[in-house]
């Protein structure tokens, strides 16, 4: 089951995402950040139902990091770190298939007739 | 730039895997540092507090599932991450279900916190104890924690010497090390306010004496550099003696008071929380060291050796350089100085901390403290393991609600949360309620009587460190005792235990609660043994012969010198003492000497004997005692050999001297000792008599060598008379005489010799009590403990006992089959006690007079009278188990 390295990898290899993966993937589509950078924007689009602590925060970074999803981009200074410098990380191209997989796969899951059905029952 | 990491974030992510920390460390901690900036900008300290306690466990539960991960990242791709959090720290909700659950159980949840109450009191006693007397600085004082005591030592440090004028002025120019250094130094003075003087214990002190404390006056002000009115000397008064004495009146400052029949201006009154640098020793006034002409005529404010001394640290400089510098500055101060020669041998200093006590007493206190420490948690290990059995009960008797509650949803973790919040409550309602008991248990010990003509003061009372010390003690227990119980509660499968009968299961748990029998029962063997052998001590310190009459001698201190008399009239008073008192019915003899016996330490000096042939000069150190013609005969001390003195002072030759057996022995041994030549110190002297051996400084010690040198040559102020006779005649004859001598004079305390040298027993009379008590809280416990176990297992047999009694079994065979479980309990823990006790109560065999710690009859009295309980307490449940009815029991589930 080895990916050949003269093909493209399978994107559908990765699914489903864990949530907290997904979350990671579509913070960083917008752009690189660093590792609190990544904390905002995940509790910002979550609405602050997930705050990450440094630990697990890493522990998927460092998933995504042999899974091939996410790379390295280099330190920089960090303008919302007080200047300081702060490793930054980007999504990877497969990354980036990965993602558009999962949110097709999900976008499938919302229109389906039978999850339609459900949202329209229990959505007051 | 990389930013600062907090330390304790850094010592956390040590728990990660090597690889992972040098990976990603540094970027979780500068992730953690943004995150705090972020917090401490919007919600400032409580955001930052609420951020770390947030973190801390999310990280520890973190590093464990990367590990956990790593282990078995052999057999697969890491897909382990997906476990949600677990949170570890109760909630808010989680507090108040468990307070509508103690509530509920309200019989379970008031002999749980009885328990842990009892363990916390007797822990929070002891260490509140032996935190007020060594370990907190100086109350009343500010910055308490940079004092020092400052003792002049030989440079091997075994002795000290007192400190000069002088050399405190020498060394308080010099010394770089410190901010201040102050001398001080004991003083009674009569103060008369009006009426008849009172006899005062003050201290004589230098002027910057408060300044170095940083003590402020209630009213007025301290000792100025100098007085500005030199018209009148100045005197500062205790809180205590303006409250008593003064009436409290708030314009007593400026009054003029007879301070040994001169005038001294008060100037101000001392905060009631400051008694003075040696604490235990009540201090009531204090005058600055230029009224030594006056009131202390014997010393000067040269080189006379007379002073405590102590100083103040300079902020940020370690006690190590300043005792270096001051060592350097007294040695050679020691070398240019014009001092006795005795003292000039002592060039070191030790620093101490300024605790309320000289470093001696200090040190043997702390040594006492933890043996009493040691029983106090031991009482605590009982509550604890006590109260661990009762939850353990508790998990088993609650599976189904649990079982309930899981299948309601309720997550594992939210279930252990829920009972770590009952357990965490119990124990921090138990600390408060052993906080309360030591509140009682330390005013008790402050009331403890002392005779003897020394003030005690005592302050016991726990401050901030023991509350923080107490509920510490009490969450760590809670943690550590509740969580077992709270892990092994919410892990039990739901359907497994709704399906099972209450009967078959905890088999395992059963056997967990006796173990916790045993090392109860274990724990209050120990503790039953350490009182039985301080009370064996005690009783044998009662009957020592002390080698001295004690029942009918009394005992009076005298001090002229603090009634303003001047050496002649002095001599003079005590002369018309004797001749007076020798006529007074009812008095058989009278002598004076000092110290009192066992009361207070008798000084030392060094003696140096000659001996023949080709050995050099052998050296020993002797007590020394003051004594006249009429102290052996007065005491009861037979003279073996010699004579006794002459009553006046014999001039020419040498110093006649007494030795007791032990100085003969030691310096003559099988010759006889009567006109040998021996040097005390620096100076020859002539034995001219033997006398028995007795006790002056411990009970049940040998005997060390000891010298009676003739108070008539060497003349002091401060005397103790003792007179034999019928004590309260005795007593009466006393003060009379006083009055009619002087009427102007205080009446002095009159005590037999016995109440004076019962001070010899304190230790073992609050050792015997507090282990005492100790080991029935700890029996009571355990009893309760064992019987809880035993009724509990009974009840859930009921069935089977019914079937064996409807199959023909007899009542006392079901008595027995119950009675034998607690029993074999007890015993085991009775032999595991015994073990304990043997390994341990060697620790006290200071305190123990010579009583044995593996005193037989005490080790065999404790294990019956456990044995004992163990047998009520096994046999109340079982009369209940015989008492089954056969055909209810079998029809019961």
């Amino acid at each position: 089951m080895t990916p050949r390295p003269d093909r493209p990898a399978d994107p559908r290899r990765h699914l489903p995402l864990k949530p907290v993966d997904l979350e990671l993937l579509l913070s960083l589509a917008d752009g690189d950040l660093h590792g609190y950078g990544l904390v905002q924007a995940i509790a910002a689009r979550t609405d602050g139902l997930v705050v990450l602590d440094p630990g697990n925060l890493y522990r998927v970074i460092k998933r995504l990091l042999a899974d091939g999803l996410v790379d390295e981009a280099g330190q920089r200074e960090a303008p919302d770190a007080a200047g300081e410098r702060r490793r930054y990380y980007r999504i990877t191209p497969l990354g980036g298939r990965v993602l558009a997989a999962e949110l097709d796969r999900l976008r499938r899951l919302v229109g389906a007739p039978a999850t339609r059905a459900v949202s329209r029952r229990w959505t007051s | 730039m990389t930013p600062r990491v907090p330390r304790a974030f850094a010592w956390l992510l040590r728990l990660f895997p090597r690889e992972f920390r040098e990976a990603f460390g540094a970027d979780m901690a500068a992730v953690f540092v943004d995150h705090r900036r972020a917090v401490r900008a919007r919600a400032g300290l409580p955001g930052v507090v609420w951020l770390w306690i947030r973190t801390v466990p999310k990280i520890a539960a973190a590093a464990w599932r990367e590990r956990r991960a790593r282990a078995s990242s052999s057999s697969g791709p890491s897909r382990a991450t997906g476990a949600r959090l677990p949170r570890l720290l109760p909630t808010g909700s989680d507090l108040a279900v468990a307070l509508r659950g103690c509530a509920r159980r309200p019989w379970f949840s008031l002999v749980t916190v009885t328990a842990i109450a009892l363990g916390i009191g007797a822990v929070a006693t002891v260490f509140s104890a032996v935190n007020a007397i060594v370990l907190r600085p100086l109350p009343g004082t500010t910055d308490g924690g940079r004092l020092v005591g400052i003792d002049r030592r030989s440079p091997d440090f075994s002795e000290g010497a007192s400190t000069s004028v002088a050399l405190l002025e020498h060394l308080r120019a010099r010394a770089r090390s410190l901010d201040g250094m102050a001398g001080w130094s004991r003083v009674t003075i009569t103060v008369a306010t009006g009426g008849a003087g009172v006899s005062v214990d003050a201290n004589i002190v230098s002027r910057d004496y408060f300044d170095v404390l940083g003590v402020r006056p209630a009213l007025g002000r301290f000792f100025a550099p100098a007085e500005a009115d030199s018209s009148a000397q100045v005197i500062v008064v205790s809180h205590a003696f303006w409250a008593t004495r003064l009436g409290s009146d708030p314009d007593a400052v400026g009054r003029t008071m007879t301070v040994n029949q001169r005038p001294y201006r008060l100037i101000g009154v001392a905060p009631d929380e400051f008694r003075g640098v040696f604490t235990p020793l009540a201090v009531n006034a204090w005058v600055p060291l230029d009224a030594q002409p006056h009131l202390k005529p014997e010393r000067d404010l040269t080189n006379a050796t007379w002073l405590w001394t102590f100083g103040r640290l300079r902020a940020g400089t370690s006690p190590d350089v300043a005792r270096a510098e001051l060592s350097a500055l007294t040695a050679a101060w020691a070398a240019t100085a014009d001092e006795p020669a005795g003292v000039r041998a002592y060039t070191a200093i030790r620093l101490t901390p300024l605790t309320g006590l000289p470093d001696d007493a200090r040190r043997a206190l702390l040594g006492f403290g933890a043996v009493l420490f040691g029983a106090a948690l031991l009482v605590l290990g009982i509550a604890a393991l006590n109260v661990s059995s009762l939850l353990a009960s508790q998990a088993i008797a609650r599976r189904r609600e649990m079982a309930l509650r899981a299948a309601l949803g309720g997550g594992r973790w939210r279930l252990v949360r829920l009972l770590l919040a009952e357990t965490l409550l119990l124990f921090t309602a138990g600390a408060a309620g052993g906080l309360v008991a030591a509140w009682g248990a330390t005013s008790a010990l402050e009331r403890i009587s002392v005779p003897g003509d020394v003030a005690i003061s005592l302050e016991l009372s726990p401050d901030v460190r023991v509350i923080a010390f107490a509920f510490a003690v009490a969450l760590a227990c809670g943690l550590v005792f509740g969580l077992g119980p709270a892990l092994r509660g919410a892990t039990a499968d739901p359907g497994a235990l709704l399906r099972a009968s209450s009967d078959r299961a905890g088999a395992r748990r059963s056997r967990l609660r006796r173990a916790l029998i045993v090392g109860q029962v274990a724990c209050s063997l120990m503790l039953l043994t350490a009182a039985g052998l301080f009370a064996r001590a005690l009783a044998r310190g009662a009957s020592i012969d002390p080698g001295f009459e004690t029942a009918r001698v009394s005992v009076a201190g005298f001090n002229s010198e603090s009634w303003g008399y001047d050496p002649a009239r002095g001599q003079a008073f005590y002369a018309e003492l004797r001749r007076r008192l020798e006529l007074a019915p009812g008095v058989e003899r009278v002598a004076f000497g000092t110290p009192v016996p066992l009361a207070a330490t008798p000084s030392a000096t060094t003696a140096t004997i000659d001996r023949e042939g080709g050995e050099g000069p052998m050296k020993f150190r002797a007590l020394v005692v003051l004594a006249d013609d009429a102290y052996p005969e007065t005491l009861g001390l037979p003279l073996l050999a010699g004579r006794p003195f002459t009553r006046t002072a014999e001039g020419g030759g040498l110093e006649p001297v007494l030795v007791n057996q032990a100085f003969a022995r030691r310096a003559w041994p099988g010759a006889p000792a009567v006109d040998r030549e021996v040097m005390l110190g620096a100076s020859r002297a002539r034995v001219v008599g033997v006398v028995r051996d007795a006790a002056y400084t411990a009970l049940g010690d040998d005997p060390a060598p000891l010298v009676y040198e003739s108070i008539a040559r060497h003349w002091r102020a401060d005397q103790i008379l003792f007179t034999r006779g019928e004590p309260a005649a005795t007593a009466a004859a006393i003060r009379d005489v006083v009055r009619s001598i002087d009427p102007a004079l205080p009446v002095p305390a009159v005590h037999t010799l016995a109440a004076e040298t019962g001070v010899a027993l304190l230790p073992q009379r609050v050792a015997a009590m507090a282990t005492g008590l100790m080991g029935l809280i700890g029996l009571a416990l355990s009893a309760v403990g064992l019987y809880g176990v035993i009724a509990f297992d009974a009840s859930r047999r009921t069935r089977e006992i019914g079937v064996r009694m409807a199959l023909g079994a007899r009542r006392g065979t079901v008595l027995r089959l119950v009675a034998r479980d607690g029993l074999m309990l007890a015993l085991a823990g009775i032999v595991i006690g015994l073990a304990g006790a043997a390994g341990v109560t060697r620790v006290m065999a200071t305190w123990l007079l010579g009583v044995s710690p593996l005193d037989v009859p005490v080790f065999a009295a404790a294990a019956a009278l456990l044995g004992l309980v163990a047998l009520l307490a096994s046999y109340l449940p079982a009369r209940r188990a015989a008492g089954t009815d056969p055909l209810r029991a079998i029809r019961t589930e």
